[in-house]
């Protein structure tokens, strides 16, 4: 038994020739790495579009249009999505037909628990369904995984604050189009967290205080959020961007601002700034390095 | 089929190990790259806290290969100990599944 690999024996004959679950408990597993795959996939397809241009796929992994020779089709990304699909259905696709017969697999291979459901104990000939489904589910998720890693080891990163040393003719753009996309509004967020360092107070607050007779305290962030929700609204009214408003501007949004409000746009300062546990610091990025490497170790 | 199965299910646990690993080394080296973080596939301006989702983007900048690989490679190490499941219920004894399903959410969860 040890020397075969397994960690037991069947103590029961009945279910050693009837059971199936290892071959379900596979498939399952299938069909959520490939949900994760697939999403993965999801994600890098839209980053690698010409409208967000974030990563440019190795050639390798991708093709030409055979319509449109300016496209690059992101092909091995789009399989394993659709690889995806097809190992849900060796598990529990209920029925396929097609008349043209062009998915001849998916139609062989419908849904092994459609197979278990309803079978009386012990083997039946009909548990000879299982191979079919199986075979095909342990080849389309290991080479998914294989592809998978090819993508991810080859692909280019775009980077926002690294123009210069890109290639001047073809990965410049994509970093003018990651700059582009870190707009100030995006820090809108952070302004109101500056509010809050400085206490701002406001009408409401101030009665408040005066019939309580408590000192003045941090407002909260709804308070603020208010706030930079009006800044907002005013550079989107203007058709200019958050740090192109004046000071005085933003006086007239609250007194509670000083010339130091400039500091609030850096978008790296911002990140740093993001110091809990999750959050997209580099000391949090370490923490979730370590605690990924752990685990494959 | 159990013994044959045994082995492949080591494969994909390998193959599975070595995309995770590509996926920490790239977050790990490209680390400073800035991205905007995205919920709704918009970028998040302004976005009410509460409605971001923990597990997605916790803010509206990225740092693009630390914090975007982190969070793709964090999905599928969740599936990795499944993996290290199937391999005892490939072995022929229904008690271990009986003793042990029940740990099987509980570890997805406490990885996920």
């Amino acid at each position: 038994m040890k020397e075969l690999g397994f960690t037991s024996l069947a103590e029961n004959s009945l279910w050693g020739v009837g059971d199936r679950d290892f071959v379900v408990e596979f498939m399952m597993w299938a069909s959520l790495t490939m949900t994760h795959i697939s999403r993965m996939a999801e994600d890098l397809i839209i980053y690698s579009t010409a409208e967000f241009g974030f990563i440019t796929l190795s050639d390798a992994y991708s093709t030409g249009s055979s319509m449109m020779p300016q496209k690059k089709n992101p092909d091995s990304l789009e399989l394993l999505r659709g690889k995806s699909g097809r190992i849900f259905g060796n598990v529990c696709l209920v029925t396929s037909t097609s008349d043209s017969g062009s998915d001849i697999s998916l139609n062989k291979m419908a849904g092994f628990l459609m197979t278990l459901k309803g079978l009386p104990s012990t083997y039946n000939k009909d548990l000879q369904e299982d191979k079919e489904p199986l075979f095909d589910s342990v080849d389309n998720v290991s080479a998914s995984l294989k592809i998978a890693e090819g993508v991810i080891a080859t692909l280019e990163v775009c980077p926002s604050n690294d123009i210069i040393i890109c290639d001047l003719l073809s990965a410049q753009v994509h970093g003018e189009k990651m700059r582009q996309a870190l707009t100030m509004d995006v820090l809108a967020t952070d302004l109101a967290d500056y509010l809050v360092r400085k206490g701002v107070s406001s009408l409401f607050v101030s009665v408040v205080q005066l019939l309580t007779h408590i000192p003045s305290l941090q407002i909260p962030f709804r308070e603020t959020h208010h706030i930079s929700g009006r800044a907002v609204a005013l550079a989107e009214s203007r058709q200019c961007q958050l740090n192109d408003l004046t000071l005085e501007d933003y006086k007239q949004l609250s007194d509670k601002f000083t010339e130091d409000v400039q500091s609030v746009f850096d978008f790296e300062a911002s990140v740093e700034r993001r110091q809990s546990i999750g959050g997209p610091s580099r000391v949090m990025i370490d923490r979730q390095v370590s605690v990924l490497r752990k685990l494959v170790q | 089929m159990r013994l044959w199965l045994l082995d492949e299910v080591k494969d994909a646990e390998d193959s599975l190990k070595s995309l995770i690993s590509v996926m920490v080394e790239r977050a790990d080296k490209e680390k400073d790259y800035l991205m905007p973080g995205y919920t709704h596939l918009q970028v998040c301006a302004l976005p009410p806290c509460e409605f971001i989702r923990t597990d997605t983007i916790c803010s509206e900048v990225n740092l693009f290969d630390g914090h975007i690989f982190c969070y793709l490679t964090h999905s599928p190490s969740a599936t990795i100990l499944n993996v290290y499941n199937s391999s005892p219920l490939v072995s022929p004894c229904c008690l271990w599944a009986a003793e042990h399903w029940q740990e099987i959410p509980s570890l997805l969860i406490v990885n996920s």
